[in-house]
């Protein structure tokens, strides 16, 4: 895909998108060891170049097997979805420069992030859908004009997962650049509001996450090393003993092909709760 | 997504499948000779060793969600959230010591529910099973729906194909070798994961600049080099009761404790728990090298497979393709094998109280294991939803049953009707949490207030237990006649 990212203060600059590519190359451990990096090297040398293309996306969220919004139109603002954009053939879609992508997540209203993180998606007209070179752009930053937003190339994707994003807004748009490298115009901008949780209940739920797990720690280690000194556990050398016996026992119970390992569930009421 | 913009060929994708595939089928009947009867075939004989015993439980640990969901934590909540994932193998390491406690207090034991109908009586049982069935619904789900998705991202194999394939493989060799079939097959994928992890780990850290990576999180997405990322902090506790909570109750991890010796048990587990730790380190590290790459997800998902994929090419996504496949095998044969055994031992021989010869059982164990992978298929067919939002959704339910395993293994005043209370109102306030306050605060509150109500229930109306009586055998020193009933 050689996707890029890029910043706004250095954009078409230095993009900082590396290549990527090129492959590597007894007993039953060693077998499945010496199988897999054998499939790896035959798989890699079999067809001669490795392939330096990024897998296309699975779209999983917001947008149907069908390419349909999951936010019905009628919810988008007039004014983003332009008639003259779905119309094939139309003077429009005969241009050079890309239509504007429609954003579909965040929607008309501001998206709540409350861990920071959001999957942006967008729609295409279909018109223009097709056309092989085509690739996105999405900005997103925390004033409204864009001026300290951060830039990144998405290939042909029609989602991007954004995260690390501050508390407080962060304002997304997304732009069509064409095969020859020409964008079009912005979508119009979406916000993605992050609040994060507070400071007291993150403090009252990471102390009692702190006691609990204490507690935890505690019971296991003391009744570990209860258990351990013979004359404190009541069942420990009754268990030791019979631990040696038990083999014996269970072959003994085994009779005809009948197992006798218990009884079917018999519910004892009280037997094991004195309260 | 299209199967042309798949890194490697679909043909390449069936390949690999038809070949690990018939491997796994052919090793898992031939070690499943081994079991001549029911306890061999559940159990594989009460006499697994160190070695496959550790191996068995990393390679059950790492699951699909392993390879997808730690890049996605360290994605979304960077350096915590791959913590955050790692302390799931705190569950392995603690279970250790309750491993070692189960085998001296349930020598002939079969299954995590043996333990919490003998303890706390019917009641409390009948709400641990429905805590342990959904949460393994989930999580059997959750893989086939994920083997699908993977397969088909990395080789373009429809979605229903490959998650079928996958699916039926498991339950041919588990239905044929069961728990011996499970250990050795688990043996050989352990090796591969780690194989394959290492690998791309070391590939990608040989193509990647760890500055480079570092200087453009603190430029651009500086929160997730934070060290006061709310959402991560409290991710870092919920994940570790959500791991305690999966462990301790499931009887994936009861099987594999009766299924070793007194002595090797609680090695295998605090081993496993240790190769384990790294992994989703590894994996998440992959998460966060993205942004630097230039590499857009447009899945969070996806991330890992997608990064490793995109930064060691062909090469990677062959690994990958065989890490994930193992990694989806070696859990799904293991949910397979001790659900089943679940539903034949408590449910039709306890609980509908069927009883039969050894030939009977296995034979319900059979259709039951077929049964699953059925209903299996037949929920991750449409491929419906978010699974593993649904997984996460389970969490709140099995982090309240941490207290009443631990409490019923170290208490014996810890009573029947304080079980239930913990399990029931633990789950029950977790739910709300979830949905109230957010999926990383659920499994922490639910483990909490099932403490809390453990804690009094056992102060307040404390019950005197006879460990003994845990042994149903019934050996020699069983303290009681049983009533007849095999």
């Amino acid at each position: 895909m050689g996707n890029t990212i890029e910043t706004a203060s250095d954009s078409g600059d230095e993009p900082s998108s590396q290549r990527r590519g090129s492959g590597v190359g007894g007993q039953a451990a060693a077998l499945g060891a010496v199988a897999l990096l054998a499939l790896t090297a035959w798989t890699s040398t079999a067809t001669g170049a490795i392939s330096t293309t990024a897998p296309q996306p699975l779209r999983l969220e917001h947008v149907t097997p069908g390419g349909e919004p999951t936010v019905p139109p009628q919810q988008l603002p007039a004014e983003l979805v332009s008639p003259i954009a779905f119309l094939p053939g139309s003077a429009a879609s005969e241009s050079r420069q890309p239509l504007p992508p429609d954003l579909v997540v965040p929607g008309v209203e501001p998206a709540a992030a409350p861990e920071g993180h959001v999957l942006v998606s967008w729609e295409y007209p279909p018109a223009d859908a097709g056309d092989p070179g085509l690739t996105f752009e999405v900005e997103h930053g925390r004033r409204a004009d864009f001026r300290d937003a951060r830039r990144r190339a998405v290939g042909g994707d029609r989602t991007s997962f954004l995260t690390g994003l501050p508390e407080g807004d962060t304002h997304v748009r997304v732009r069509a650049v064409g095969a020859d490298g020409e964008p079009g115009p912005w979508s119009r901008s979406g916000i993605v509001r992050v609040r994060y949780p507070s400071s007291r209940l993150l403090a009252t739920l990471m102390s009692l996450g702190a006691v609990t797990a204490l507690a935890l720690l505690a019971i296991v280690a003391i009744g570990h090393c209860m258990q351990a000194v013979p004359s404190k556990g009541a069942s420990g050398d009754h268990a030791a003993a019979r631990s040696t016996r038990s083999a014996a026992t269970r072959s003994d119970r085994v009779v005809a092909g009948q197992r006798h390992r218990g009884p079917p569930a018999q519910p004892r009421k009280g037997r094991t709760d004195g309260s | 997504m299209a199967p042309e913009s798949a890194v490697l060929d679909p043909a390449t994708g069936w390949l690999l499948l038809a070949l690990f595939g018939v491997a796994w089928v052919g090793l898992g009947i031939f070690w499943g000779r081994k079991a001549e009867d029911l306890e061999g075939f559940m159990l594989a004989g009460r006499n697994v060793g160190l070695a496959l015993g550790s191996a068995t439980a990393m390679a059950t640990w790492v699951t699909s969600n392993t390879v997808m969901l730690a890049p996605k934590f360290a994605l979304q909540m960077g350096i915590w959230g791959m913590l955050a994932y790692s302390t799931a193998s705190f569950g392995l390491l603690l279970f250790a010591p309750l491993a070692f406690r189960i085998r001296r207090l349930m020598p002939a034991g079969f299954t995590s529910g043996d333990f919490v109908r003998l303890r706390y009586g019917h009641a409390a049982w009948i709400v641990f099973l429905i805590i342990s069935l959904v949460y393994s619904m989930a999580w059997l789900v959750s893989m086939g729906m994920a083997g699908g998705i993977v397969l088909q991202a990395l080789s373009g194999i429809d979605y229903a194909w490959g998650m079928s394939m996958v699916l039926v493989v498991c339950v041919v060799y588990t239905l044929f070798g069961g728990l011996y079939a499970v250990i050795g097959t688990d043996f050989l994928q352990s090796i591969i994961i780690l194989v394959g992890v290492i690998t791309v780990g070391v590939v990608v850290l040989g193509r990647v600049d760890a500055g480079a990576i570092h200087a453009d999180l603190a430029a651009h997405q500086p929160a997730l080099l934070g060290l006061a990322m709310p959402v991560a902090l409290l991710s870092l506790f919920n994940n570790m009761f959500f791991g305690f909570g999966e462990v301790f109750h499931n009887n994936v991890w009861w099987s594999r404790a009766f299924a070793m010796s007194e002595r090797v048990a609680p090695r295998a587990f605090l081993l496993s728990g240790l190769l384990w730790f790294p992994i989703p380190l590894a994996a998440g590290f992959i998460g966060l090298c993205s942004g630097a790459l230039g590499i857009n997800v447009p899945d969070p998902d996806m991330a890992g497979p997608l990064i490793a994929a995109s930064v060691v090419g062909r090469g990677g996504a062959v690994i990958v393709f065989v890490v994930v496949f193992c990694s989806l095998a070696s859990s799904i044969d293991s949910l397979l094998a001790a659900t089943s055994d679940l539903l034949t031992e408590d449910v039709y021989r306890k609980l509908l109280g069927r009883e039969g010869s050894d030939a009977h059982l296995r034979r319900v164990n059979g259709w039951v294991i077929a049964g699953l992978g059925l209903i299996t298929w037949m929920i991750c067919l449409p491929r419906l939803g978010d699974l593993v939002e649904v997984l996460f959704l389970s969490g709140p339910l099995v982090a309240s049953a941490i207290f009443p395993i631990v409490g019923g293994l170290y208490w014996s005043r810890a009573g029947g009707r304080t079980a239930l209370a913990a399990m029931l109102l633990g789950s029950g306030v977790g739910l709300i949490a979830y949905y109230t306050l957010g999926w990383f605060t659920a499994s922490l509150i639910s483990a909490s207030v099932s403490l809390l109500v453990m804690a009094a229930g056992t102060a307040l109306a404390p019950a005197e237990f006879d460990w003994l009586r845990l042994d149903e055998a019934g050996g020699p020193l069983a303290p009681s006649p049983r009533p007849a009933g095999g």
